[in-house]
């Protein structure tokens, strides 16, 4: 690390050394008339430069700054007028005013002729020394007055540069504040920065967590030759020195360090600004710039001043993301950790924040187990968003578990819930809820709902449809009467979806589409609830996240252990699949303790099967087939039945069907009658987990 | 009962479908399940095969059901790429259910039905005449 401290290598802004005096040329070929001049001009104080001749006098001007220049006009060799020629030809000349002195009236009208200007004048000799004396002084003030406006218009547009700038900076930052991870809006203000400053190399060390340090956390270009590691103890070194000292510095040439696989090169010149939060050092910022560019203290004082807004913006990215972590845990602290299990019901739930990050929700969810036959499932949404939305969600919550607990139905427990809301949340608070009791023996859901959109069901048969509520205002609105109930037959393979409005609606658009394309989501929803609801939202919500949260909560009530499964489907290649994976679901119901070998060869079996009465299925478009899965005794007994005939193709590539399902079935019969074919299929059950004899040995369906 | 047209998830969430090349043989790996509802476009994705190919490598490891309809779909791919000149692999591990499958059928007396990636592709490079015979899977 190259050996130098910060205090030696600051360097003080370079003095303006100002030439306060204003210049005046005096040109004349006659020394005799020079000495006259000077004389004369003396008790002005200005600066006099002295010319012998034309080409001595263009000359002084090529380094000399003069305000006015007293010019001979007859002189030997190169005249005043053609010396004024060229002076009034050069840029930077041009402006300079011009006094002629001449003894000649001629002359006079020549040089009215030749510089009609206001910036020339002429005096006759013999001089009048107080009247020469006072024009020159003039044109020295018209000459200060000038430079002062150049000077302002530029300073003005210093200023309004350096405004530029930090405006710039100021919309990195205020935009990083909205959107902006941390190590995202670092990389951004460290890119704006090296751009506006033309540096070559930038980053940014942020505090540790345990306060004893710097760490760099984002950097740009040549790698920080300052420090040999990308760690800064406080106090130690330069940058620690910085740190300590909180204050900007203007850093002169450093030889970088070399570094392992990189060409050293040279920084010529430093900023390094601290970040300064609101309690204490969050950071230093720093620029590099190499190869023959300096920065000025000019520099220094706009990143100081971009300092000051990099810093918040960290605080504030910072803050965000603790606040994030913040509404998460508050989210998971709100909804249920788990759903319950329950053996005949299959439970699945998202939540979904809304698209405006941190903004936390009023929506919930909730499931319980009531007693061996019987759930409730609970959804509600309150109006409107933040932490007070999100806390009453929480009682609103416990309080409608509580009711439900104490064996109340949903109406009565609604009826509850809206005195809670009144009498301890005050007026102003609108929630929508609704309760279910899902009674799995009975195969019935019972439903109460305070304004809140209706469930959908989506059956074993892919057809959707909502169950009817009987309306009634949300909670808090006004004093209401118990939500009345309805009762609903629900099927076995039936999954209901309860969700908030934010499923359903989009602000430019009627609720019906919404309606609609939740219908269209269901009907093509994958089997697995906990896949259905991903599904669902992602179908419904699409390139609309949105504005509201959402929240989904499905139950699937399956098939008893006991009860056969029967379903009667369209004869298309597609209820192959639901088939299957109904089987496969009443399997794992029926005969939880079944080898997966066994259960793939059922449903081998199975799947054949409903591709035969699928394929010969004659008949009107709309034709049907009916399948039926039951357990008798020990045995399962698969029985599909079409309304077509089989004819079983001849040849080796076709009639796999029953081939396949003879290999792996212990028992099959097919039956072709007038109206249809009937295909039945025995399996017993091993009586002991491991026993697998049963299943007969590869092969043994084949010809070959 | 349902007289509605389209009853279940569309095929492309009962099976997916990727492909990669190796030594010059392309491999086709499916996952999930090829029944009746989706064997037209999983046949179509399986005879996709470059003229170029050595053969094809379709791998079934990752495959939870597999019926008639898709080994109707792999005896027509085997006697395609028989004709071409192209060798033809299965991947099926013992154990999973595209195995079962493919010997309830006898696919494997007709075609290399091995337990890995790398063991078809060395097959099909043998069938294409590009390597020796493999040694004899030990397993």
């Amino acid at each position: 690390m190259a050996a130098f401290g910060p205090e030696d290598a600051l360097l003080s802004a370079e003095a303006d050394l100002v030439e306060q005096r204003a210049g005046i040329l005096l040109v004349d070929d006659a020394p005799e008339n020079l000495t006259a001049l000077e004389a004369v001009l003396e008790p002005l104080g200005e600066r006099l430069v002295s010319a012998q001749s034309g080409e001595q006098a263009l000359r002084a001007l090529l380094h000399e700054e003069v305000a006015v220049i007293l010019l001979d006009v007859r002189m030997a060799e190169m005249d005043g007028l053609e010396t004024a020629r060229i002076i009034r030809s050069r840029p930077r000349t041009r402006h300079i005013p011009i006094i002629f002195l001449t003894a000649q009236a001629s002359d006079v009208e020549e040089i009215a002729r030749a510089y009609a200007s206001g910036a020339v004048d002429y005096v006759v000799k013999p001089l009048e020394p107080d009247v020469l004396r006072a024009k020159v002084a003039v044109f020295v003030e018209l000459s200060r007055e000038r430079a002062e406006r150049v000077r302002q218009s530029q300073a003005r547009a210093h200023a309004e540069a350096i405004a530029a700038t930090v405006r710039k900076l100021q919309i990195v930052s205020d935009a990083a504040l909205a959107h902006l991870e941390l190590d995202e809006l670092l990389a951004e203000i460290l890119e704006r920065a090296r751009t506006l400053f033309d540096a070559d190399a930038a980053g940014v060390f942020l505090r540790d967590d345990d306060d004893r340090g710097l760490t760099l956390r984002a950097s740009l270009g040549e790698r920080f030759p300052l420090a040999d590691r990308e760690h800064v103890s406080f106090g130690e070194g330069a940058l620690g020195r910085l740190a300590d000292e909180r204050r900007p510095a203007l850093l002169a040439a450093v030889e970088l360090p070399p570094q392992p696989g990189a060409a050293s090169s040279r920084i010529d010149s430093f900023l390094v600004v601290p970040l300064l939060g609101s309690e204490s050092l969050i950071g230093l910022l720093y620029l590099g710039a190499r190869a023959g560019r300096r920065f000025a203290a000019a520099d220094l004082e706009l990143l100081a001043l971009a300092g000051e807004r990099v810093a918040i913006a960290i605080e504030h990215a910072k803050r965000y993301a603790e606040g994030l972590e913040l509404v998460e845990i508050l989210q998971r602290s709100l909804l249920p950790e788990r759903l319950p299990s329950h053996p005949r019901l299959e439970l699945a739930a998202r939540y979904r924040p809304s698209g405006f990050a941190a903004q936390v929700g009023g929506d919930w969810y909730d499931a319980l187990v009531l007693d061996d036959r019987r759930i409730g499932v609970m959804i509600g949404d309150i109006v409107g968003h933040g932490i007070r939305a999100a806390t009453t969600m929480g009682e609103l919550r416990s309080a409608l578990r509580a009711f439900a607990i104490e064996g109340h139905p949903p109406g009565e427990a609604l009826h509850r819930l809206d005195r809670v809301v009144q009498a301890t949340l005050g007026r102003g608070m609108v929630a929508t809820a609704m309760f279910l009791i899902l009674d799995a023996e009975a195969g019935t859901v019972t439903v109460a709902s305070a304004g809140h959109p209706p469930p959908a069901v989506v059956g074993a048969d892919r057809r959707v449809r909502f169950l009817e509520t009987t309306p009634c205002l949300p909670l808090g609105i006004d004093d209401h009467a118990a939500a009345s109930e309805r009762v609903h037959p629900l099927a076995a393979g039936d999954t209901l979806l309860l969700y908030t409005d934010g499923l359903v609606e989009r602000r430019d658009e009627s609720i019906d589409a919404g309606f609609e394309r939740l219908r269209d989501a269901l009907r093509e929803a994958p089997d697995d609830v906990e896949a259905l609801c991903d599904h669902v939202l992602d179908r419904t919500l699409g390139d609309h996240p949105g504005q509201d949260d959402v929240a989904v909560l499905t139950v699937r009530l399956l098939a008893g252990p006991s009860g056969p499964l029967a379903l009667t489907l369209p004869a298309t290649v597609d209820s192959v699949t639901v088939g299957r994976h109904q089987l496969r679901a009443w399997l794992r119901v029926t005969a939880p303790e079944l080898e997966i070998a066994l259960a793939r060869d059922l449903e081998l079996a199975f799947s054949e099967a409903c591709t035969n009465a699928v394929r010969h299925a004659y008949g009107p478009r709309d034709a049907t087939f009916s399948m039926r899965a039951e357990l008798v005794g020990n045995e399962i007994v698969l029985e599909v039945r079409d309304h077509g005939s089989w004819r079983e193709p001849l040849g080796e590539r076709g009639g796999w069907g029953l081939r396949l399902i003879r290999a792996v079935c212990e028992a099959v019969e097919v039956e072709r009658g007038p109206i249809g074919t009937r295909v039945r299929m025995r399996q017993s059950l091993p009586l002991e987990p491991a026993a697998s004899s049963a299943r007969p040995a590869a092969g043994a369906g084949s010809q070959s | 009962m349902s007289r509605r047209g389209r009853v279940m998830p569309p095929s492309d969430l009962l099976a997916s479908v990727s492909r990669r090349e190796e030594d010059g043989v392309s491999i086709v790996a499916v996952q999930g399940e090829i029944d009746a509802s989706n064997a037209t476009e999983i046949g179509r994705e399986l005879t996709d095969i470059s003229n170029l190919a050595l053969g094809s490598v379709i791998d079934l490891g990752q495959v939870s059901h597999i019926d008639s309809t898709g080994i109707a779909l792999l005896y027509e791919l085997h006697v395609r790429l028989e004709r071409r000149g192209q060798g033809l692999a299965v991947v099926a591990p013992e154990g999973g259910a595209a195995r079962r499958v493919l010997e309830l059928t006898a696919f494997d007396t007709r075609a290399a039905v091995t337990a890995d990636v790398d063991g078809a592709v060395s097959a099909v490079r043998s069938i294409a005449g590009a390597d020796p015979p493999p040694q004899p899977d030990p397993r």
